[in-house]
C-alpha cells in the first residue's frame, strides 16, 4: 500500500487516511509487512521519544534524549560495574521448610507416644491391683515405651537436621545479604545515572520548551519534570537525535509542516 | 513477638506495604525489618511474605531478655563493671585479664 497524504519532504499529514498510529509506528521501525515509511532508520533512542503523545514518562524521554544526543556520565561507569558485581552473586538455596515439618512432626509424635505410655502404664497398675492377668498389658506398655523411645531418637535427629539447615541459611544469608546492599547500589547509580543524563540536557530542553506551547520544567531535585507533560514530549523529542519521523498525535499543530518545524525534525501527523 | 527481616528489594517493599496497611498487627518497624504482634494475624503476614519471597524473608520468634533469670551473674556483673570503666578505650579482653570477669572467648563458646 502506498499512503498519500499532503506531504512535502519533511512532513506528511495522515489525519484524513484512518492509518492507525501503530501501523505507522510499525512502518518507521521497519516492522510492518504493507506500508511503508520513506525515511532513515531510526536510532534506538526513537521508540522512547517517536511518538510523543504516547505514556512514555516525561524523565525517560529526557535520558533518552539526552542519550541519542551522545553523553555519557562518567557515573554510568559506576553503574555498569555495581551492575556486573550483582550479576556474579551468587545465592544458595537452602530447603528449611522440609527440617521445620520435621521438627515440628517429631515434638507432635514424641508428645502422643509419652501420654500413650503413661495410659498403658496406668492400665497395667490397675490390673495389677485387681489381680487381673497383666501379661497382655505388659506387651502393650513395652511396644509403646520402645515407639516412644525410636520417636525420641528421630527428634534428636530432627533436631540435628533443622540446627545445621538454620546454620546453612544463617551462612547463605550474608550473600543474600550482600545481594540487597548491591541491588540498592544500583538502583542509585542508575538514578545518578539519569539524573546526570537529564542535567546534560537541561539548557537545550528549557530552550526548546520556551519554543513550544504550554510549560514544562526539568527539576534535578527532587528529580522530576514539572507542567505539561505534551510540552515536555515534544520538547524532548525536539532536542533528540532520531533521524527517523516524530509521529505526531498530540493535535498541537494546526498542519505537519508546522510540527515538523516546531520540532525540527520530519513529522508524521496523525 | 516476630521478627520478619527482608533480603531482597521486592521483599523489602512488600515488607513496607504490608506494614502500612495493618499498622495495629506492627509492634515496630526497622529498615527493612519489623516486629510484628505475635498473633495469628502477624504470623499471617509474616508468612505470606514468606510465601512469596521465599528465603528472602527470614521469621524469628523473639522474646523479651531477662537477664536475671537466663545471664549468670559474672556476665551481668562484667557488663555492668565494662560500662562504668574509667578508661574509655580499653577493649573487654584487656580489661577483663586479672580479673574475677569471665574472658571473652569463654563467654563466646557458653550458650545462654
Amino acid at each position: 500500500m502506498r499512503a498519500v497524504g499532503d506531504s512535502t519532504d519533511r512532513a506528511i499529514d495522515l489525519r484524513a487516511a484512518s492509518i492507525s498510529v501503530d501501523a505507522v509506528r510499525e512502518a518507521i521501525q521497519r516492522n510492518h509487512s504493507t506500508l511503508r515509511v520513506d525515511c532513515p532508520e531510526p536510532t534506538r533512542w526513537w521508540p522512547s521519544l517517536g511518538i510523543p503523545g504516547d505514556d512514555t514518562s516525561a524523565l525517560d524521554r529526557l535520558v533518552a534524549a539526552a542519550r541519542s544526543r551522545g553523553h555519557h556520565p562518567p557515573i554510568e561507569r559506576k553503574l555498569a560495574a555495581a551492575q556486573r558485581e550483582l550479576q556474579e552473586i551468587a545465592v544458595e538455596r537452602v530447603d528449611t521448610e522440609e527440617p521445620r515439618r520435621r521438627l515440628a512432626d517429631a515434638g507432635t509424635e514424641v508428645e502422643r507416644l509419652r501420654e500413650e505410655v503413661a495410659t498403658a502404664r496406668g492400665r497395667l497398675q490397675s490390673r495389677r491391683e485387681m489381680g487381673a492377668a497383666t501379661a497382655e498389658a505388659e506387651a502393650a506398655l513395652e511396644d509403646a515405651t520402645r515407639r516412644l523411645s525410636e520417636a525420641e531418637t528421630e527428634r534428636v535427629a530432627a533436631e540435628q537436621a533443622h540446627e545445621a539447615a538454620q546454620r546453612r541459611t544463617r551462612e547463605a544469608r550474608k550473600s543474600r545479604e550482600r545481594r540487597l546492599r548491591l541491588q540498592d547500589r544500583v538502583a542509585n547509580r542508575r538514578r545518578d545515572t539519569r539524573r546526570a543524563l537529564a542535567a546534560s540536557v537541561a539548557d537545550p530542553f528549557a530552550a526548546a520548551a520556551g519554543s513550544l506551547p504550554g510549560e514544562a520544567t526539568l527539576s534535578l531535585d527532587p528529580f522530576g519534570v514539572e507542567g505539561d507533560a505534551v510540552t515536555a514530549a515534544l520538547a524532548a523529542a525536539r532536542i533528540a537525535d532520531l533521524r527517523a519521523p516524530v509521529i505526531d498525535t498530540t493535535g498541537r499543530f494546526e498542519s505537519a509542516g508546522a510540527a515538523a518545524d516546531a520540532l525540527d525534525v520530519p513529522v508524521v501527523l496523525l | 513477638m516476630l521478627l520478619v527481616a527482608t533480603y531482597s528489594r521486592e521483599a523489602r517493599t512488600s515488607l513496607r506495604n504490608a506494614v502500612r496497611s495493618h499498622e495495629s498487627a506492627v509492634i515496630r518497624r526497622f529498615g527493612r525489618a519489623a516486629l510484628l504482634a505475635e498473633t495469628e494475624f502477624g504470623a499471617f503476614l509474616a508468612l505470606r511474605l514468606r510465601e512469596t519471597h521465599g528465603a528472602d524473608v527470614q521469621i524469628e520468634r523473639t522474646s523479651p531478655l531477662n537477664e536475671y533469670a537466663a545471664v549468670p551473674e559474672g556476665v551481668r556483673e562484667a557488663a555492668a563493671a565494662y560500662a562504668t570503666r574509667e578508661q574509655p578505650s580499653t577493649p573487654y579482653a584487656k580489661f577483663a585479664a586479672g580479673t574475677d570477669h569471665p574472658d571473652p572467648t569463654t563467654m563466646r563458646d557458653r550458650e545462654l
